[in-house]
């Protein structure tokens, strides 16, 4: 009696948090990441060649800013850059460690990232689409 | 403010252990108090950044009468000594940098087995960059020297595949730093990226067992060229070496030259470098030598398998103290892992072969200890950046 009316609720919140898991492991994967810059920037439009270039320590045209969501942030480089975290690392080191270049400034989240380069005209970062607001704006859709 | 707490007082540390003088403790402490200073204004922009980096290994060779190590600098190394030595591989460093519109300071210590076999911490640079424009910077104070292709990050491992560089290819010059000045200029020619240096300095440098040496009139001229996934590291340099080996022997100062050509390539999925680099030397001190080593990567995910070859020749044979020229071969094998964010886990087994009637790279030779030794080494390290 008792164990049937437990196991009922228990089913319920085992589909009820499966559903929840999966709507963010969808969200997470199908993250809509998007790269933006100051309203305040008079460009329109970034290739993900000028984009790479940036994050990857080769160019210093504008600067870099990185995000702390870890779905969004992988999704980034592997779609722009096509390398991942590790290798990523990999090469900031050889630059960092040489008094070449300073890293990108890590923002915790997306909301963070859109405030940083709202405010620095010469910043560029990547947020989920979600984040974006009227004070910046989108130059690349990450596909 | 953290920051320039953490600032200040890693400046305090520098100066009470006698790493930084006075002077330079004063100006690291006014560029700290700038940057606090002007955080609070909105036009100015300094950045002040703290990375650090290191590694935390151990060494096992099977060798009974001779050591294993990583470089001159360190007085003991695996085998006779120890037999698992986690003071070849560990270390690590912490780097202060500071930029304001064309300046940038960098300060680098890094802690790790020194001559004397202690573990004091040391400046390895500590230098002042002003970028005149895009493409030319000058650089004055105490730097890397750009002699082979991962000069520059020769300690900061993770940016390696492999748990070391080739002992036979960085044995032909293992002093690194010079205190001087480096004049770079960049530009492109069509879709390759160049950068030429030119270098001038001096040093001295601490060995193991109370050898100590001055090189002066250090002059180098290096290019470094980038092209799609290729990068190519071509470097000529000259300097006046003066090498105290003990109280009582002093080799006369004479001209030492090297040629370094490196290459490497990344397509995500191979990594390779190749690289090689030629010496010029009067006999009398140590032979002219030519040394080359091959490294292939393969990434699978997380995981890199790779291999390595390096060999080191003399190119004129010369009797000393009984032994002839070094001459060496290492083959090696090992597996990196990244398996976590900023570290790496690498094990990797070597095989050093000592040949040409040497005894190689091994130290410490004990009594009984054959030339043309061979030894077998394991080592296991994490490497890690932040």
């Amino acid at each position: 009696m008792g164990g049937n009316i437990d196991m009922r609720k228990y089913f319920r919140m085992t589909i009820v948090a499966a559903a929840l898991v999966g709507a963010t492991a969808l969200q997470a994967a199908n993250a809509d990441v998007v790269v933006i810059v100051s309203a305040k920037n008079t460009a329109s439009t970034m290739t993900a060649d000028q984009i790479a270039a940036i994050y990857l320590g080769k160019s210093n045209d504008m600067k870099p800013v990185d995000s702390g969501d870890a779905p969004v942030r992988s999704q980034f480089y592997s779609k722009v850059a096509g390398k991942d975290e590790a290798q990523v690392k990999a090469i900031w080191s050889k630059l960092v460690f040489t008094g070449k270049a300073t890293p990108p400034q890590e923002m915790k989240t997306s909301a963070d990232v859109v405030k940083a380069v709202a405010a620095d005209p010469t910043s560029v970062g990547y947020v989920d689409r979600g984040a974006v607001d009227a004070s910046v704006k989108v130059v690349y859709e990450i596909k | 403010m953290q920051l320039t707490q953490a600032g200040s007082a890693f400046v305090g540390f520098l100066f009470e252990r006698k790493i930084m003088s006075r002077k330079l403790a004063l100006i690291a402490l006014v560029l700290v108090s700038v940057y606090s200073a002007s955080a609070m204004a909105v036009d100015f922009s300094p950045v002040v950044s703290v990375n650090g980096f290191g590694t935390v290994g151990a060494v096992h060779s099977n060798l009974d009468l001779a050591d294993y190590s990583n470089s001159a600098f360190q007085p003991d190394g695996a085998g006779f000594n120890h037999k698992w030595s986690p003071e070849v591989d560990s270390l690590f460093g912490l780097q202060l940098a500071g930029s304001y519109r064309k300046w940038k300071v960098v300060v680098q210590g890094v802690t790790k087995q020194n001559p004397d076999d202690n573990w004091g911490p040391i400046i390895e640079w500590a230098n002042v960059r002003y970028s005149f424009n895009d493409h030319f910077s000058a650089k004055v104070g105490r730097f890397a020297m750009p002699t082979y292709m991962g000069s520059d990050t020769r300690l900061v491992h993770y940016a390696n595949t492999a748990v070391r560089p080739s002992t036979e290819l960085y044995r032909l010059l293992p002093v690194t730093t010079t205190d001087g000045i480096d004049l770079s200029y960049g530009f492109s020619t069509g879709p390759i990226k160049h950068t030429t240096r030119v270098v001038w300095g001096r040093n001295r440098t601490a060995f193991a067992n109370n050898a100590h040496g001055r090189n002066k009139g250090i002059w180098a001229i290096v290019n470094d060229m980038e092209y799609g996934d290729f990068t190519v590291h071509a470097a000529y340099q000259i300097r006046q070496l003066h090498l105290v080996q003990s109280p009582t022997v002093t080799f006369k100062t004479q001209p030492f030259r090297i040629a370094d050509l490196g290459i490497t390539y990344d397509n995500g999925k191979w990594v390779i470098l190749v690289e090689a680099a030629r010496t010029w030397l009067r006999p009398e001190l140590s032979p002219s030598s030519l040394a080359y080593m091959v490294n292939t990567g393969l990434r699978f995910g997380k995981f890199t398998p790779y291999v390595q070859y390096g060999k080191l020749d003399p190119v004129d044979d010369v009797l000393n103290s009984g032994t002839r020229s070094p001459a060496s071969n290492t083959k090696t094998a090992g597996v990196r892992w990244d398996f976590y964010r900023n570290l790496a886990l690498k094990a990797q087994y070597d095989h050093a072969q000592a040949q040409n009637g040497s005894r190689g790279g091994f130290i410490h030779a004990q009594p009984g200890y054959p030339v043309d030794g061979s030894a077998d080494m394991v080592s296991v390290v994490v490497d890690f950046v932040f």
